[in-house]
């Protein structure tokens, strides 16, 4: 049985092909002005990767926010149902999911077989989200994918304290004018994001887990790919219910 | 007596002079990175008209984000209550003062009296901020002046739904690239910026504008705004003819010892 989950975000598209249950391939690219080119463009990347044709794929489930308008797919799911869905697989101890998005942040509890069961969610603020990191990286003229190393670098980090990605913007540039390094400025950026999205996390879904010592954060090897994995995994456990009903009839 | 009250802002610094009570100049300096510098800057520019040099004035007060950068000796004091100051004493009788700033909005409501019955101040997010207008007519390409007697020509509504800044600009710069007339997006920047400040309107517990509803700061000037506002809060709002100097005005008003108990 082959599953296709597409998963069209703000800023990527991704794509997961899930055979029975294992990982066959997966893709991710940047999403365009276009959602429908942006998916029949990573589904057929990774379709070609595992010398498939989309024919030959039993069920596609769509998700992100781009889910609605994907014509070769057969259902819609949420982002949030396929994060729990695809986090619970990498991790079936998994109880809470974070998810953090582009341009939202969302913190997402399940049960022991990832269903949803609550979840908070920040789309109204860029402080919080990736934005705010693209916004500090252009700043100090890195690339995205290196300001996490960066920042482990610096010894101290500057306190960011504005809330509002657009003054706390100010603020770095107010300490890089005083001196302050890049590396310390980037430390200050991850951890004034560590700050809003522990607010997430406190507000509704897992207030014990600041009790908790010691609780682990697993982080999958690719973690973007978590919302297609789930859709697909939504696929195949349709099409196994349906087999189910079919040989009851 | 030659009394001085300096507002230093997020983005601009302002300073006003009285002489025995009587406003006898004004000037504004850039805050940029010293706001300090920029105080001693707009002072002495003030004290042009008089003559005077900045050791001549015998009594200042500071406010604004940057009060207590100011090295001059100037007392500090809550901006509320140099907004409601200059305000009352401009237009006895107001009903409370809209202050909208480059890094925050503040709105005062006044008892009859021009005292500080309440009030409602937004720092923490740029959004209904004159940061907010300026990173839009960047998004656009549009002269900040130019943005409010363009976007009067609207004819149709396109909100803008984002909150954030950040988010806003994307959706600002997708717009422009749809061909959606410039006009109609700067009217639904507009309208963003006004509901923000209309909720700070509402929790400050202003009454429906009639008229006696002052508003200043620099977004003050900008008409599209206003125009917006005056629609939410169902009256007219009064502009000053120096919406800019107004909190400053309120700060010398206390130097010179005409600002009650404060």
């Amino acid at each position: 049985m082959i599953t296709l989950g597409v998963d069209i975000g703000s800023l990527t598209g991704k794509a997961l092909l899930l055979r029975d249950n294992e990982i066959q391939s997966w893709e991710i690219i940047l999403t365009g002005p276009d959602s429908v080119e942006t998916a029949e463009a990573v589904t057929r990347t990774v379709l070609e990767k595992s010398s498939l044709k989309l024919e030959e794929v039993d069920y596609v489930v769509a998700t992100g926010y781009g889910r609605k308008v994907i014509p070769f797919a057969k259902k819609n799911v949420s982002e949030i149902s396929c994060h729990a869905k695809g986090a619970s697989w990498f991790f079936p101890s998994a109880r809470t999911i974070l998810d953090m998005g582009g341009q939202d942040c969302k913190a997402i509890r399940c049960d022991g077989n990832g269903k949803v069961t609550d979840f908070v969610m920040n789309d109204k603020c860029a402080a919080g989200a990736g934005r705010s990191m693209e916004i500090m990286a252009r700043l100090v003229d890195v690339a995205l994918e290196e300001m996490g190393d960066l920042s482990l670098r610096a010894e101290r980090s500057v306190p960011i304290s504005s809330t509002c990605v657009v003054f706390a913007r100010s603020d770095a540039l107010g300490h890089m004018r005083r001196g302050a390094s890049k590396n310390e400025v980037l430390a200050g950026a991850c951890e004034a994001l560590v700050s809003r999205v522990r607010g997430l996390l406190n507000r509704g879904v897992a207030v014990r887990l600041e009790k908790e010592l010691g609780v682990k954060a697993h982080i999958c090897y690719e973690p973007q790919i978590i919302g297609a994995l789930g859709a697909a995994i939504f696929g195949r456990e349709l099409l196994e219910k349906r087999d189910k009903m079919g040989k009851n009839a | 007596m030659i009394a001085a009250g300096l507002d230093v802002g997020a983005l601009w610094t302002k300073a006003v002079v009285l002489s025995d009570g009587v406003l006898a100049g004004w000037s504004m300096a850039p805050s940029s990175d010293d706001g300090a510098r920029a105080a001693e800057t707009a002072l002495a520019e003030a004290l042009g008209p008089l003559g005077a040099a900045v050791g001549d004035v015998q009594a200042a007060v500071a406010t604004g984000v940057g009060k207590n950068e100011v090295r001059l000796p100037a007392r500090p004091a809550a901006e509320v209550l140099c907004a409601a100051l200059g305000a009352s004493s401009m237009f006895p009788g107001a009903a409370g003062v809209i202050d909208m700033g480059g890094e925050s909005t503040r709105v005062v409501r006044l008892d009859g009296g021009g005292q500080v019955a309440d009030y409602a101040v937004n720092d923490k997010c740029a959004a209904g901020t004159g940061v907010f207008l300026d990173a839009m007519a960047k998004a656009m390409g549009v002269a900040v002046e130019e943005m409010g007697p363009l976007s009067l020509k609207s004819t149709k509504q396109v909100p803008i739904t984002s909150m954030c800044v950040a988010f806003a600009e994307s959706e600002v710069v997708t717009l422009v690239h749809s061909r959606t007339p410039k006009e109609d997006i700067l009217m639904g920047i507009h309208q963003s910026i006004a509901s923000r400040i209309f909720g700070l309107v509402s929790r400050a517990g202003l009454p429906a504008a009639d008229g006696s509803t002052i508003a200043v700061g620099g977004l003050s000037r900008n008409v599209g705004i206003l125009r917006c506002l005056e629609a939410l809060m169902k009256g007219s709002v009064v502009v000053p003819e120096n919406p800019r100097i107004l909190s400053a005005l309120g700060a010398a008003l206390i130097a010179s010892g005409k600002g009650g108990g404060a």
